[in-house]
């Protein structure tokens, strides 16, 4: 038993679950967060990582850019069929939920992190290994979408 | 970091906050299988499954004893400050409020977990003693909370013949946030007004007690009274005043309540930051071990009046804006103000004969509109105000007192008198 892998678990769960509800909404969370998981510690190089809490937040990012990858299309069939009140993710607005639409990954990912985390647009490009001019255009598209949408 | 965010950005990421399942237990984790279309090498898989086995194994251990990090040996990532605060006064009364085993200064440190909406506040008093709160659900209206130790903020003033103490500066009280704004959900906005809504900026930058480049905004209350042991009213002058790092416009680093009481003296609160950080603390930070709960206070509301009772019906008239007289105090339990109207158009300086105004009230607002009457127009110096009572019929309470023609559309809303202040006229 790698006690390692344990305590980083106990430690990062709750986040990570947050985390992957503003990528990918509370109905899949779950399922990110335990295939990131299960993917991060089953992949060669997790040994060696320095770093796995970011590591384990880009494997959520990623493991939600494949889901949406195969999930979009079922997901948008669905959304046309559902009645609002039928919805499965009921204490998130159906304003709040096409805001949300309108960003990608990276940038919600970016809004996330700089709303509940704190972080400064240095600390987002490295959370997300993404250049920090980069992490900024992410960061002020995703403030300026929601501010418009739903101020 | 503390930064400003627009209600916007707050209303999703609380609605995604108050969403967000609880993370997925270990079992759930070791059942499952990565999906196929990245599932690893053959060789790999075999490796990945021996290690996944060994990681489930321990992460179902972990979960048996410990619920995610609910139990109290994880780590949680949070926003903390820490502050220094003083009082400093001059009391000309004799008989002054007895302050033994009482202090002037503090260090307070606040840890927020946004995320996981808990906030904690310590004070740390002088002798060593600590008073602390924790807030679970809310910083303001909190579903629950508790308190250890005792407060021991002094309080500057004098005490009259009768009795009756007036007060001229306290201690911050808990829970504490040089800058609560930021912290939180956007149903509570409309009850805590952020600085740019209630204060005014300095055209020149100053310093703070640290030596630190600032934007200052003041808000100067002066003309007010202070009612003291049954003798007549004592001329008050109050200045609140925040320093904030231009660098953001937002980062509150000084704050200072200053009140001076005709024949009293004056006193002032100041509060100075000194950290800032995110950092990860032990879970047992947010622990209620030896806290004793307080009292549960429900979010203050009030009883919605029929619409007929606060619903009028405009004259015709030319637009109009308002502001409250400023030798009036609103408070929440005012119904009746004292506004001054002026025309909006120009009238060669003349306002005119004001009609009674549009009112309309809401869970968080009293919206009023103020039309005057017709005038064919004239030169363009600005006009008259012109003193007006305002009967609500009922509390103001907690709610935005708002001019209607800063509304979106309506004649004023343009204008600096409307984009100064937002229309808002008054807060809780």
């Amino acid at each position: 038993v790698d006690l390692r892998d344990e305590e980083l678990y106990s430690k990062h769960a709750d986040e990570l679950i947050r985390f992957a509800t503003a990528l990918v909404g509370p109905s899949l969370a779950e399922d990110v967060v335990a295939n990131a998981v299960l993917r991060s510690m089953s992949a060669p190089a997790w040994p060696s990582v320095l770093e796995p809490r970011a590591y384990l937040f880009k494997s959520v990012l990623n493991e939600a850019r494949t889901l949406g990858r195969t999930d979009r299309r079922r997901q948008r069939r669905e959304e046309r069929a559902a009645e609002p009140e039928s919805t499965d993710t009921p204490a998130i607005s159906l304003e709040v939920r096409s805001a949300l639409a309108q960003l990608s990954l990276r940038e919600r990912s970016a809004i996330y992190l700089a709303y509940w985390h704190d972080l400064s647009v240095a600390e987002i490009a490295t959370t997300l290994d993404i250049s920090r001019r980069t992490a900024e255009r992410a960061l002020t598209t995703a403030r300026r979408t929601l501010e418009e949408r739903l101020s | 970091m503390s930064e400003h965010w627009s209600p916007g950005v707050a209303r999703a990421m609380h609605e995604l906050a108050n969403a967000t399942p609880a993370a997925p237990a270990a079992n759930d984790v070791s059942a499952r299988h990565l999906p196929s279309p990245r599932r690893p090498t053959p060789w790999l898989a075999t490796v990945a499954l021996v290690m996944a086995i060994g990681a489930v194994v321990g992460l179902v251990a972990i979960v048996g004893t410990q619920r995610h990090t609910a139990g109290g040996t994880g780590s949680v990532h949070v926003f903390h400050t820490h502050v220094e605060t003083s009082m400093t006064f001059h009391l000309d009364c004799t008989d002054q409020i007895d302050n033994t085993g009482k202090f002037t200064s503090t260090v307070i440190d606040t840890w927020s977990d946004r995320a996981g909406k808990r906030w904690k506040s310590r004070i740390q008093y002088q002798d060593g003693s600590t008073h602390e709160t924790i807030y679970f659900g809310s910083a303001i209206y909190p579903t629950r909370s508790f308190e250890r130790g005792t407060s021991h903020d002094a309080r500057v003033g004098c005490v009259g013949p009768k009795g009756d103490d007036a007060v001229l500066a306290t201690g911050p009280g808990l829970p504490y946030s040089l800058s609560i704004t930021p912290e939180l959900s956007p149903d509570e906005l409309p009850y805590v007004m952020p600085l740019s809504k209630i204060a005014t900026p300095l055209k020149a930058p100053g310093t703070d007690d640290r030596g630190r480049v600032s934007k200052v905004w003041e808000v100067h209350v002066d003309g007010g009274g202070m009612s003291f042991d049954g003798g007549a009213e004592l001329a008050m002058t109050q200045l609140q005043q925040w320093w904030v790092d231009p660098s953001d416009d937002q980062r509150i680093t000084q704050r200072r309540f200053s009140t001076a009481v005709d024949t009293l003296g004056t006193g002032s609160f100041t509060e100075t930051l000194d950290v800032d950080e995110t950092i990860d603390v032990p879970e047992s930070v947010f622990s209620t071990d030896g806290f004793t709960p307080l009292p549960f206070s429900p979010r203050p509301s009030l009883p919605t009046p029929p619409p007929s009772a606060l619903v009028t019906t405009p004259p015709t008239g030319d637009p109009a804006t308002w502001r409250l007289d400023p030798s009036f105090t609103v408070t929440p339990e005012t119904r009746t103000l004292h506004v001054l109207v002026t025309r909006l158009g120009c009238n060669t300086g003349v306002t005119g004969v004001v009609n009674p105004p549009d009112l309309s009230a809401g869970t968080n607002n009293v919206r009023i509109t103020f039309t005057v009457e017709h005038s064919a127009g004239g030169r363009c110096p600005g006009n008259d105000e012109v003193p007006y009572t305002v009967d609500l019929s009922m509390a103001v309470g907690v709610r935005l007192l708002y001019d209607g023609a800063c509304a979106d559309g309506a004649p004023a809303a343009a204008m600096s008198v409307c984009t100064d202040d937002k229309g808002v006229r008054w807060g809780p």
